[in-house]
């Protein structure tokens, strides 16, 4: 006969006949012959008579109007919740998308930034090499400042190609405006016009984004309808809205006030364009004008067709410096200093071929 | 190896099915028929195992919060009955599980937290049948077969809540709780010789 350990675990499942059958017959004959498990299972049944009996409890009035009144309450939210954390059917959370969005777009600000946001950020390299070389009488003052550099591998490639034009200009202005309607397809260095028709357009509309100006390529070059003029023209529309950029960066960010510093102090206020019939001869007289007037830092930039001089002059002699200059030439007045009396007017003076 | 809830991917036949389906479509309405169908027997799980009948109203409030938020989540592998359940059964124990820390923190012993907090009276019945000293013994009783219930731990509390208050059948409450049938039955012996011993300690010679 098994002992009543052996039963113990049997006999709460014993009244309910859900014990196996040698399970079963194991136990009624323990029971037979053990009348302390015989006491142990009428205790057993009569406890689980007693849990059986316990009655239902009821529930409270209103308790399911109350549950659906919590449960419309979170239908609600829930459905606001979809509307503005889940737009679109994929569960993407507004957040998250507006994450991505932000990323996006800094991307394409850096991107589209490029050299300017360069300048202007905090321990960003300072361009003072390239104000340098625009600003001083440099042996080679053809080549300075007529590209804005991508990298500096390039400028400086730019620089060559452009020192190198500088000559095939030369010899273009002595020969005449003839040469001028040559197509550039005719022309055997085809690569030469090109590189140095981009590089002079970025320099132009470098000129343009600092002193304000609108873009006068078509005029001077109506000419040159090349498939360099084409890339220019295209650049030099894409460069006034990267001038307007920078302008803005310049106001949003003051981490870098000795680039900004350099940069002010060439921004011409005033800018004049003379048609001559002889560009050198004309460039050395308006030269000559300058000294007369005690003209400071007077820079030249040759290019083709026309020469640009910068310089710094007394705002009182302004208007005669001007008179003078239209005995040169045919003189279109670009930009006027506002209030030019008592203080120094940065100028540019543009000479071209008429 | 055991086998739980999670083997069984045939679909059952539910009428709640049909409720469900239109809750998903954002037929809020529809989860009023669910309540009214299950309610009271989610009190009366939530009622019996924590012994306490606002708390207990308490839960099962939560609980069908609970499942009408993720009913998106619901499978159709199992009744929607069994899952409603499970809920409930879930809410409760998490519930216990607080009131113990609470009364851990507090220096409250479970005996007295079994009386409900603040000294309230126990899940009784509604039944005001016979003289009204039956009624007191009998109230007597049944308070005293809920606090021996409360002195069980809780895997032992909800399987002998399940199958010998509710008649939930084993099947059901395998499916509930997740757990293999032979883990049921074990539990099940426990709680019922511990429920024996309690009461023959409570109440005297039975």
């Amino acid at each position: 006969m098994k002992k009543c350990h052996d039963i113990e675990n049997l006999l709460p499942f014993y009244p309910e006949g859900i014990l196996s059958d040698a399970d079963k017959r194991m136990v009624s004959e323990h029971l037979a012959g053990c009348a302390k498990c015989r006491k142990e299972l009428a205790y057993l049944q009569k406890a689980s008579q007693l849990v059986n009996d316990l009655p239902a409890v009821e529930e409270p009035p209103w308790f399911q109007q109350k549950i659906m009144a919590r449960v419309r309450e979170e239908a609600r939210t829930k459905s606001l919740a979809q509307k503005w954390f889940y737009p679109l059917r994929f569960k993407i959370p507004v957040q998250i998308m507006a994450t991505l969005v932000i990323a996006i777009l800094a991307v394409y600000i850096y991107r589209s930034g490029d050299e300017q946001v360069k300048e202007i950020l905090p321990g960003a390299q300072q361009p003072a090499y390239e104000m340098q070389q625009e600003q001083a009488p440099a042996p080679r003052p053809q080549a300075s400042g007529q590209a804005v550099p991508v990298v500096p591998r390039k400028k400086s490639a730019v620089r060559e190609e452009a020192a190198h034009d500088k000559q095939a200009a030369g010899n273009r202005v002595a020969r005449g405006s003839v040469e001028k309607s040559e197509p550039p397809e005719n022309s055997p260095d085809i690569a030469y016009e090109a590189d140095a028709g981009r590089a002079k357009g970025l320099a132009e509309s470098k000129d343009e984004a600092y002193g304000q100006f609108a873009p006068r390529q078509n005029e001077t070059k109506s000419a040159k309808a090349s498939m360099a003029d084409q890339e220019r023209i295209a650049e030099d529309r894409a460069l006034p809205a990267m001038a307007k950029k920078k302008e803005y960066y310049k106001m949003a960010a003051p981490a870098a006030p000795q680039s900004l510093g350099v940069s002010a102090s060439v921004l011409p206020q005033a800018s004049v364009f003379v048609r001559v019939d002889h560009l050198n001869t004309a460039a050395s007289d308006v030269e000559k004008i300058l000294a007369q007037y005690d003209a400071k830092k007077v820079t030249k930039q040759l290019a083709e067709g026309e020469v640009i001089i910068r310089a710094e002059i007394a705002g009182r002699n302004w208007k005669e410096v001007l008179t003078k200059l239209k005995g040169i030439g045919q003189v279109e007045e670009k930009v006027t200093p506002a209030d030019p009396r008592e203080r120094v007017v940065p100028v540019m003076i543009e000479i071209s071929d008429r | 190896m055991s086998k739980t809830i999670e083997d069984k991917k045939a679909p059952v036949a539910d009428d709640d099915l049909e409720y469900v389906m239109a809750c998903r479509k954002g037929d809020t309405e529809a989860f009023s028929v669910l309540v009214e169908r299950h309610s009271r027997k989610m009190l009366n799980i939530a009622c019996r195992m924590l012994g306490d009948y606002d708390e207990a109203c308490d839960v099962t409030q939560e609980a069908f919060l609970a499942a009408f938020r993720a009913i998106g989540k619901f499978k159709e592998e199992a009744k929607f009955s069994t899952w409603l359940h499970r809920i409930v059964v879930n809410y409760t124990k998490n519930r216990l599980k607080q009131r113990q820390r609470l009364s851990r923190h507090e220096g409250a012993s479970l005996d007295e937290t079994a009386d409900g907090p603040g000294g309230c009276p126990v899940c009784l019945a509604a039944s005001n049948e016979g003289h009204p000293g039956e009624q007191f013994e009998r109230r007597e009783l049944e308070a005293q077969v809920q606090k021996c219930i409360s002195t069980l731990e809780g895997d032992y509390r909800e399987v002998l809540v399940m199958r010998d208050i509710q008649g939930f059948s084993y099947e059901e409450i395998r499916d509930v709780l997740r757990i293999p049938d032979g883990t049921v039955k074990s539990r099940l012996s426990r709680a019922r010789m511990a429920m024996k011993d309690c009461l023959k300690k409570v109440i005297g010679d039975l």
